[in-house]
């Protein structure tokens, strides 16, 4: 979802009315994001409140609205470490989410897939982060540098680490599975 | 042994699969009031970056402010028209010439928010619920009786999850000025309207048709380092 020129620049102007109509288009896709990487309700939506007003606040300097989108995607980023933090530092328990096994589709076992959410949910922020951008945005990791603003190799790094942990998982669920069916 | 993109396949699959659909309505609502008192930053101002302060941007800047800063205590001294639903730039609750205080909260005390701008926006409990917020003792904008609309609190007695909880319990004479509490707050459903009133220092606002609400229950002072 690639947001309105033309609305950008009006919202950028001061015109709340436009502001109001991009970020109802927005705001899905921004809460997805917050609830992938912090695994919270709360937190999710005060990430995303946070972001829409910041970008309110901020949206003057965007010279580009073209580039609108990638910069609104890293103030939430930003709002999302942010929230984070804010919770770890006031000890607020966090409602981790369960996931709820899809009809149909590839990932397999249940088993697989708690797996992999107990591996995803011990990861920092800072890896959930890149997985997100990657493998749900589809970004490189190139790009995913740029959207958080770090070094590409930091990026490529933080990737690798939370992909092998992943894989880990899985395949250290299949090797359960594998005895389990061995013994039956 | 799963390939490379067996796994990426898997991992993206697994994502998608828990996304929800949609936002709740409360996120944008509440987002919406909280822009409706956020003004902009100019263009002209330096983002991330300490200006040079020899440089005409700099002097034009500072010119500029001064006109503004002349204006505002002008429009000040001549009486300002009611705000109405008119945005107000709001002051920083913590100004930054002031160190904010630590907060020490009792032990085992979990809280939904924290500061003064936490809302009860965000929390998902039924109604009937209750929450605690940590309200640190930080000083009052200086400029709080010249500026009624500023205030975010809506209602009075029952205040919409978008209001400070802070505030609102400032508004119910739960918090003084110069004090800090953890605040305890209690979910209700949403009102068809809610009323303006002026209490305790603080002004809340009217307004109609908030999908929840809450109330003040109970404050107990915090402890400050």
């Amino acid at each position: 979802l690639v947001a309105n020129s033309e609305l950008v620049r009006q919202a950028r102007d001061g015109d709340r009315d436009a502001y109001d109509v991009l970020i109802t288009e927005l705001v899905d896709r921004l809460y997805r994001i917050s609830r992938l990487i912090l695994r919270d309700f709360d937190s999710s939506e005060d990430a995303v409140q946070e972001a829409l007003v910041r970008c309110w606040r901020d949206l003057p300097r965007l010279r580009d609205p073209d580039r609108f989108d990638a910069w609104l995607n890293r103030i939430l980023l930003n709002a999302i470490t942010d929230e984070a933090r804010r919770r770890r530092r006031f000890g607020a328990s966090l409602t981790v989410l369960r996931m709820e096994p899809a009809q149909v589709d590839g990932v397999g076992a249940l088993a697989d897939r708690d797996e992999l959410e107990r591996v995803f949910g011990r990861l920092s922020i800072e890896h959930r982060t890149v997985v997100v951008l990657h493998f749900y945005l589809g970004m490189t990791a190139d790009e995913a540098a740029t959207t958080i603003g770090i070094p590409v190799g930091t990026a490529k790094s933080r990737l690798h680490y939370a992909t092998e942990a992943l894989r880990a998982a899985l395949e250290a669920e299949a090797r359960r599975a594998s005895a389990g069916g061995a013994t039956a | 042994m799963s390939t490379r993109s067996d796994l990426d396949r898997s991992i993206t699959e697994w994502l998608v699969s828990e996304l929800p659909d949609r936002a709740p309505e409360r996120l944008l609502e509440a987002s919406r009031a909280a822009i409706r008192t956020t003004p902009q930053r100019r263009a002209w101002w330096p983002a991330g970056r300490v200006p040079n302060m020899n440089s005409n941007i700099v002097r034009i800047a500072a010119a500029v402010a001064a006109v503004a800063v002349a204006g505002f205590i002008g429009i000040q001294l001549l009486g300002a028209p009611d705000p109405g639903d008119q945005p107000v730039p709001p002051p920083s609750v913590s100004p930054s010439a002031e160190p904010s205080a630590k907060i020490v909260l009792p032990t085992g005390l979990q809280v939904a928010g924290t500061g003064w701008d936490a809302t009860a926006g965000g929390l998902n409990g039924r109604d009937g619920s209750r929450y605690d917020f940590a309200c640190p003792n930080e000083p009052w904008p200086p400029s709080y009786s010249w500026q009624p609309a500023w205030w975010p609190v809506w209602g009075t007695d029952v205040y919409t999850t978008y209001s400070s909880v802070c505030w609102a319990a400032a508004h119910g004479g739960y918090i003084a000025e110069g004090s800090g509490a953890i605040v305890t707050i209690e979910l209700r459903p949403g009102l068809a309207t809610y009323e303006s009133s002026f209490r305790n220092g603080v002004a809340s606002h009217s307004t109609d048709n908030s999908l929840r609400s809450f109330v003040v229950v109970s404050a107990i002072a915090l402890g400050q380092d």
